[in-house]
């Protein structure tokens, strides 16, 4: 639809009479994305500079991880475990894909498959939580946060990636309780194409966090 | 009377759609608009106002307000300063002062101020009705207010951060600066930035998606391009601050005891010092931006021409904020880091001056070329701006250079470079906006010849207090020294400082007294009184709450000049929802029509909680951080339901008392007093 042009003066002056354009727009085209899409750019610039830190803080120590001292026996290459967070890594590149379907089901304004995705998705973003705290124990990263600046740093980045997943879990359980409780609208249609863009952020942002704090532990 | 105007149904966006109604013939449409933009009445009104003008004049306040207090910390400053071995403050005292100035001086006066402005004028400028996210808008002004009255109430309590307004660790760090005092100032920081960016992305949407039909980005007035250059830089930069400050309150806190900047235990000092002027050295522009568009807007508002180099204009602002993000090493000169790396962060340090330079040429090329330029008071703070800042640029070539910054680093110095360059390059053009704006706000013009007063009270005070700092910082008068001795043989010129201080004082004095009494007294000013070319001039001042009876369409860069007579105005906006339009991105054609939320209290629990949970999280136990954060969670599901549920479904009891419930907390159900 596009505004139409009429040659109606009011107050003697041509006028663009808009009445007839739609009043939701999809994607890049309602200001909400754009909200949403620099808010993920802050997020971003937070997680980078964390990111960044953690090589900052790599040049002051000769070994990497350093050697931690305090457990018996003694570690000297205390890697963090590996396989809870590749199971978390596999799940969220396996989510996206659900969640994408989900989206495309509330772009139909197909109720019960968004709800479905959503029950399912929240789920996942639970399970996904519950991980995060086992894997963020000491006997896992082999360090707690007050050990060292190398233990300070981990623990925070995944913390920090902790926090996206309780806001994603939090916004999915909302936008369920919103389609329960009145309908799928085009408005919260919108919310769940944005939180789409969301999650896929979260994995992205997990691919390099994993990357850091896991593999850079055996390569650096 | 027709049924369809008034029945809240007609809220309901579907039914909204295909029948707009048309006002009864007993209301003109003024009066429809204005109820519709109206907010509630009382003090839960004031306190939920979603009015882009409103919030943005009342960021204007308070930030003059911390800027008034951060002013009389530096009087007494330099009352301490003025006469060797002076016991007007203790040296405790006096680092409190000092630190307090300067981080009230740049996080709640600098950065929300031009923020206030762009909020202000950005919506007008671009002939929308409002902001994208009136809420946010709420929410952002409640944040940085807490933070600003923590900080000064942290000051009564003998609780005021006294590191310096950049808290250096391990200074700032847990085993030199016990207390909570650097905590608060850490978690203060954090508040404000949180509410800095959130208003920037106010201000990008707005000016992305909001635009009147026609005014493409080579339209777009230059205030506005400053505003969403910088707000870009926010978005950038801030997230630096905001973490490295919530770092040093973890490795503070002794419930966490990270080790992030402790050396002893494979921590860095300098990664502060890092993160900081990632941050801190955008800021500089974050100020300095918006205000070389002010000194646009104000330029071509009285050469009555369009800006010369237009684009040239745009270009310089666009690099400035590029290279403003690779020069943050130049305030780290004075550490061991590698050579190589200095020398290219000297080199683009004086590469910021092209640009900067283009900009300048620009401005004189539109004043020599304009249509006999008048010399009326906004282009005469304009002209001190020129002077001030080319002195505070000058002295900046010399800091850029690494051997001689080394010497001059931490004296009094640095300290005239940047008040030369922040006040010059900032204040001077925000007096500038005050006078040429103040009339768009309140309807009347300030007084002119108190206006005269204030600029030559203010530049011959301002010279006086800083000029004599060069030569004081050449002597080796470092910076942040609360006393000297007589032998030193500073006294002279710190004396000429503090008379000049107390002058800058009075001309300030002189301002507030000229802006609280114009507000009644002023002479009537009319729409337009500098017949300037940008869209806030065509409507009323103050403006009516809804902007534009009719949002304007734009055909040229200064619309008011150029656009014909018979350019069309757009109808056909809802006139019972706070309906805007939306255009595409670049070429801003009409895209679809955008409802906006209205009043909610939702935004300031928000504030409030945001605030709880970083206050008491990170200055005292973390424990309340997932405490309050809990609470934060659900005052965010709070916002989320009521900000769609009346347009889905009004309930019944709003209809028939014209009220929502008291427990309703949400939009108020528009215009359906009228109904009965």
């Amino acid at each position: 639809m596009h505004a139409t042009f009429q040659t109606v003066k009011i107050d003697g002056r041509y006028v663009l009479d808009v009445s007839g354009l739609p009043e939701e727009g999809q994607d890049s085209r309602e200001p909400v994305w754009w909200g949403n899409a620099l808010l993920i750019i802050i997020e971003s610039m937070t997680i980078l500079l964390l990111l960044v830190s953690y090589f900052y803080i790599r040049r002051n120590f000769t070994e990497w991880p350093p050697p931690q001292p305090r457990t018996i026996p003694p570690l000297f290459h205390p890697v963090p475990d590996l396989p809870l967070p590749t199971i978390e890594l596999v799940v969220m590149i396996a989510s996206c894909f659900l969640m994408y379907w989900t989206d495309m089901a509330a772009r139909r304004d197909d109720a019960p498959r968004t709800k479905l995705g959503l029950w399912i998705m929240l789920a996942i973003c639970l399970g996904l939580i519950v991980l995060r705290f086992l894997e963020m124990r000491s006997s896992h990263l082999k360090f707690r946060w007050d050990d060292n600046a190398y233990g300070s740093v981990i623990w925070v980045i995944l913390g920090t990636h902790l926090t996206y997943l309780l806001g994603a879990a939090a916004e999915f359980f909302i936008m369920l309780l919103w389609i329960i409780r009145h309908a799928l609208d085009p408005k919260h249609g919108l919310d769940v194409t944005l939180a789409g863009g969301y999650w896929y952020w979260a994995t992205i942002v997990w691919i390099l966090c994993y990357a850091t704090v896991f593999i850079g532990a055996r390569v650096l | 009377m027709t049924q369809t105007t008034l029945n809240p149904s007609s809220l309901d966006r579907g039914m909204a759609a295909v029948s707009d109604p048309v006002p009864p013939e007993d209301m003109s449409e003024h009066l429809v608009l204005q109820r519709t933009w109206q907010r509630p009445p009382g003090f839960l009104g004031w306190l939920t106002s979603t009015d882009h003008k409103e919030i943005g004049l009342r960021y204007i306040k308070t930030a003059f307000f911390f800027f008034a207090l951060a002013g009389i910390l530096a009087l007494h400053m330099r009352v301490q300063l003025a006469v060797p071995r002076n016991t007007f403050l203790t040296n405790d005292v006096y680092n409190q002062f000092f630190t307090t100035h300067g981080t009230a001086m740049m996080f709640l006066f600098a950065v929300p101020v031009m923020e206030g402005f762009g909020l202000y004028l950005v919506p007008l400028m671009v002939g929308t009705r409002n902001v994208s996210f009136p809420r946010l808008l709420n929410f952002s002004y409640y944040l940085y207010a807490i933070a600003g009255l923590c900080l000064f109430a942290g000051l009564l309590c003998n609780m005021g951060p006294d590191m310096g307004w950049f808290a250096y660790v391990p200074l700032s760090g847990p085993n030199y600066a016990p207390g909570h005092r650097m905590d608060l100032w850490s978690q203060m920081v954090t508040c404000v930035e949180i509410s800095g960016m959130a208003a920037a992305i106010e201000i990008i949407t707005t000016v992305l998606k909001q635009r009147s039909p026609g005014m493409s980005l080579n339209r777009i007035p230059i205030f506005v391009w400053a505003q969403l250059v910088t707000s870009f830089m926010i978005i950038f930069a801030m997230p630096a601050v905001t973490l490295c400050s919530t770092v040093l309150s973890m490795d503070r806190l002794t419930h966490l005891k990270t080790h992030f900047y402790n050396p002893a235990e494979g921590g860095d000092a300098l990664l502060w010092q890092h993160l900081f002027w990632f941050f801190a050295h955008p800021e500089v522009y974050i100020v300095f931006i918006p205000a070389t568009g002010f000194v646009s807007d104000i330029i071509v508002a009285f050469s009555r021409r369009r800006a010369f180099g237009y684009t040239a204009l745009i270009l310089s602002m666009l690099a400035t904020a590029f290279i403003g993000f690779g020069v943050w090493v130049h305030h780290m000169f004075a550490t061991p880091l590698p050579r190589i790396g200095q020398g290219m962060f000297t080199a683009a340090s004086l590469m910021i001056v092209i640009p900067n330079g283009v900009q300048m040429f620009c401005w004189l090329a539109t004043l020599w070329s304009g249509k006999k330029p008048r010399m009326e008071l906004p282009l005469a703070w304009v002209v001190g701006f020129v002077v001030v800042f080319m002195i505070g640029g000058l002295t900046g070539v010399m800091l850029a250079s690494q051997s001689l910054d080394l010497q001059v680093t931490d004296t009094f110095f640095v300290v005239a470079h940047l008040h030369y360059v922040l006040i010059g390059g900032a204040v001077f053009p925000l007096f500038g906006a005050c006078y040429f704006w103040y009339p768009k706000w309140t309807g009347r013009m300030l007084n002119t010849a108190a206006g005269w007063w204030h600029l030559v009270l203010f530049f011959i005070g301002f010279n006086m207090t800083f000029w004599p700092m060069h030569d004081l910082g050449l002597r080796g008068m470092t910076r942040r020294r609360y006393t000297y001795p007589i032998e030193a043989g500073w006294s002279q010129l710190n004396m000429i400082a503090t008379i000049g201080a107390f002058l800058m004082g009075l001309a300030v004095l002189v301002f507030i007294l000229n802006a609280l009494m114009s507000r009644r007294r002023g002479k009537v000013a009319g729409n337009n009184p500098w017949q300037a070319g940008t869209f806030e001039w065509s409507t009323t001042s103050p403006p009516p709450n809804y902007n534009y009876l009719y949002p304007p369409t734009c055909q040229g860069r200064e619309p008011l000049w150029e656009n014909p007579k018979e350019s069309p105005v757009i109808t056909g906006l809802s006139r019972q929802k706070r309906q805007v339009l939306v255009t595409t991105t670049l070429d801003a054609a009409p895209d679809h029509r955008y409802d906006l939320a209205g009043e909610s209290i939702w935004p300031f629990l928000l504030a409030c909680s945001i605030a709880a949970t970083l206050m008491f999280g990170g200055i005292f136990n973390p424990w309340y951080a997932p405490i309050f954060a809990t609470v934060v969670t659900l005052v965010l599901f709070g916002w989320f339901w009521t900000a769609t549920k009346l347009r889905m479904a009004p309930s019944a009891e709003a209809s028939t008392t014209g009220r929502p419930p008291f427990w309703w907390l949400g939009q108020r159900p528009i215009n359906v007093k009228e109904g009965k």
